[in-house]
């Protein structure tokens, strides 16, 4: 996917191993958090590392599920199945909503 | 900063960002966070190691199927879709993940959706899919919640239902189809069935009355005689055949023949009782068939069947039209065929009788039938074998009593030595239809005979030969006739035909083609036995004829009975006018021959001439005064 994105527009890398437990649990628990903290809008890609081996490569992703904010600059990496609210929003540089 | 600052800082930056990318890694795996690591292999591969890897294969496995495949959690957000679910819907697979399944589904279908899976229950059904483009597909959705997921995921299976729709389509279509075309079948089957009975009910009826025919009279014969043996009531068969109904026919024309026919067939059907059986058999011949006959029965029967016949009198233009019967009563063991011989033996006794009356065959009319089966049996085998004997009786010329022909007589062979009169086995052979091959038998010998004797003698002979009634009317005797002279190389002229009278009373245009075909290939046709029938005079002027045969019964008598001279003479004076040659039979006596010739008479036969013998002997002794 390659289009045109705007620089203050959160734009987030979810690599995950298909159906497997940790990546469901990441996907519901990432699509559920920015639903609720970006409501103007986001975009996330899911790349499932069976599926696309060579982004796994150029990203140098070790392990699964791994998040990358790509945008808005700097570039944060995840690891996990983001059980813990507060340090997802910590890694993505973010305000706790409690704070917002 | 320098290039090389630039570069280390680069360098810096991206070993940084590995020590972040492992320590959050390994921070994440000890979490327990993680399902899988990625690990650089040689030649820059790369592998993914499962860490629970028990479900690995299903995977793959789901990975490729042809059904769409989904994990959602009970809220109905998609955690997990396989490749051919994105390309059912027409969205990239990333764009399904972590959204609700049921936005998929048409606005209608949604809630109960939601419902069943807020309910956690296992099934499936019909869905219209809405795809990214807007266009609806048919698809089977399947609901199962897969025990031990986390979150308690529920498996989807996303089936797309158009190419079976559409299959669906073309079956309900096709069946219309072989609905329609089995209705014709249906039709064209009962209509056939139809075509069937009709045929069925042709076979078995007379067109005319309506009737059942031979075939179904004989059936019906059959279980009633089977019938009859175990209820021991006999059952009985009444013939009945109209009393000269040619004549109506040939003088009132077919039409008033075919309602006579129906009027018989009216009368009798209505005085049958239920379970009898009235057919026409052929012809003017009807058969009733009687079951539970008793004893008293016949002359009841017999009264009742003729009384609506005769009562009141059938009538076919001006005249009335009366029937023969004869009646058969089954006994022990009496095939069909032979009731009905016995019947037929009956009607026939009462037809010779006078007609309009009735006869019960009993043990009189058996052993006459007996004894015709007798010599119908004798006749087959003497044709089947040598026992047709042909003797031949002089006929000479009365002028000077030399021999100039011969009579050809049939006699048969007995099996234990001499030989069978005619009168012993000719009419049998008329009624079975034997005279035909008999007839042919003689001519065939008589031919072979006048040019040997001509040999013997010196001057030419001819052969007279006697052709029955049924041979005229039956045989193709002008075939048979030539084929007996081209085989014997007998000219026509050495071959002459003698017809009884009677046969000669009624000729149609078919027979007087016959007699001039025959004339005109120099054969003779004489009368035989002249003045034995009635009304003899008239018609003989009409008919393409040579000679004329005097009875001996008329000769014999002579001198006796002024009645038979005055016979004789008005015959020799008949042929005299009309050119006619006359040939007297059963000259015993000189005086007969003497007074015969004076009278003018040409030729003569009998005993006091020759006797008929065998051909070798024909020439021999004749005399020749």
């Amino acid at each position: 996917m390659t289009h045109e994105v705007a620089p203050d527009r959160l734009h987030l890398t979810l690599f995950i191993s298909g159906a497997s437990p940790a990546s469901t649990r990441a996907v519901r628990r990432l699509r559920d958090l920015c639903d609720r903290n970006y409501p103007d809008g986001y975009d996330l890609e899911i790349v499932d590392v069976y599926q696309q081996p060579a982004l796994v490569t150029s990203r140098g992703v070790v392990a699964v599920p791994t998040l990358i904010k790509d945008l808005p600059l700097p570039i944060r990496l995840l690891v996990g199945d983001f059980a813990d609210e507060s340090a997802v929003l910590t890694a993505l540089g973010l305000p706790e909503p409690t704070a917002a | 900063m320098t290039a090389d600052e630039a570069d280390r800082d680069q360098v810096t930056a991206a070993l940084e960002y590995r020590l972040a990318v492992a320590e959050e890694s390994l921070r994440a795996l000890l979490a327990g966070g993680v399902d899988a690591i990625v690990m650089n292999a040689e030649r820059g591969e790369q592998r993914v190691y499962t860490l629970e890897t028990e479900d690995r294969p299903y995977r793959r496995l789901v990975e490729r199927m042809s059904e769409g495949a989904a994990l959602v959690a009970a809220d109905g957000l998609i955690v997990y879709a396989n490749e051919r679910l994105a390309s059912l819907l027409g969205v990239p697979l990333e764009r399904l993940l972590g959204g609700p399944f049921s936005d998929w589904l048409d606005e209608p279908e949604r809630a109960p959706f939601i419902a069943q899976l807020a309910a956690g229950t296992s099934g499936h059904a019909e869905h219209t899919a809405r795809r990214l483009d807007g266009t609806g597909v048919p698809v089977l959705v399947g609901l199962n919640t897969t025990e031990g997921s986390p979150g308690s995921l529920r498996c989807l299976i996303v089936i797309d239902l158009s190419q079976q729709k559409a299959q669906q389509q073309q079956v309900r279509r096709l069946n219309a189809k072989l609905t329609d075309q089995l209705a014709e079948l249906h039709r064209i089957n009962s209509d056939l069935e139809d075509a069937e009975r009709l045929l069925t009910y042709r076979t078995l009826h007379d067109p005319l009355t309506g009737l059942p025919n031979r075939a179904l009279f004989v059936n019906r014969l059959e279980q009633s005689l089977a019938a009859a043996a175990r209820t021991g009531h006999p059952v009985a068969v009444s013939f009945i055949d109209l009393d000269a109904f040619k004549r109506v026919n040939d003088t009132l024309g077919h039409a008033a023949g075919d309602l006579l026919l129906q009027e018989v067939a009216g009368r009798l059907s209505a005085v049958v009782r239920p379970n009898d059986t009235v057919a026409r058999f052929a012809g003017d011949e009807f058969l009733v068939l009687t079951v539970g006959a008793t004893s008293g029965l016949p002359v009841a029967l017999a009264d009742r069947l003729l009384g609506a016949l005769h009562e009141p009198p059938l009538r076919a233009g001006a005249e009335t039209v009366t029937a023969s019967m004869g009646l058969a009563v089954s006994y022990e063991g009496v095939a069909p065929e032979q009731l009905l011989r016995e019947a037929d033996a009956a009607m026939y006794h009462a037809k010779q009788a006078g007609g309009a009356r009735w006869e019960l065959f009993g043990s009189r009319l058996r052993a006459e039938l007996r004894n015709r089966r007798t010599a119908e049996q004798r006749l087959r085998k003497a044709l089947a074998g040598d026992g047709v004997r042909v003797l031949y009786q002089p006929i000479v010329d009365l002028a000077d009593g030399r021999a100039v022909g011969a009579e050809a007589l049939v006699r048969l062979q007995r099996s234990h030595g001499g030989l069978l009169s005619p009168a012993m086995f000719i009419a049998t052979a008329e009624e079975c239809g034997l005279i035909l091959p008999l007839g042919q038998r003689v001519l065939e010998c008589a031919c072979e005979q006048p040019l040997r004797w001509e040999h013997k003698s010196g001057h030419p002979w001819y052969v007279s030969v006697n052709v029955s009634p049924r041979q005229l009317a039956e045989a193709d005797l002008v075939a048979e006739v030539t084929a007996a002279l081209a085989a014997a190389t007998l000219p026509g002229d050495q071959l002459r035909l003698e017809i009884t009278e009677s046969a000669l009373l009624n000729v149609d245009p078919r027979v007087m083609n016959i007699l001039n075909e025959l004339r005109a290939m120099g054969i003779r046709i004489g009368v035989d036995d002249f003045g034995t029938g009635y009304a003899s005079m008239a018609y003989v002027r009409h008919l393409p004829l040579d000679f004329v045969k005097i009875d001996q019964s008329f000769v014999s008598g002579m001198y006796d009975d002024v009645h038979n001279l005055a016979m004789v003479e008005a015959t020799l004076a008949l042929s005299h006018r009309l050119g006619l040659e006359s040939v007297a039979e059963g000259i015993e006596t000189e005086a007969q021959w003497h007074q015969l010739r004076d009278l003018g008479c040409d030729k003569g036969q009998g005993f006091l001439f020759a006797r008929p013998t065998t051909s070798e002997l024909v020439c021999v002794g004749s005399p020749t005064q």
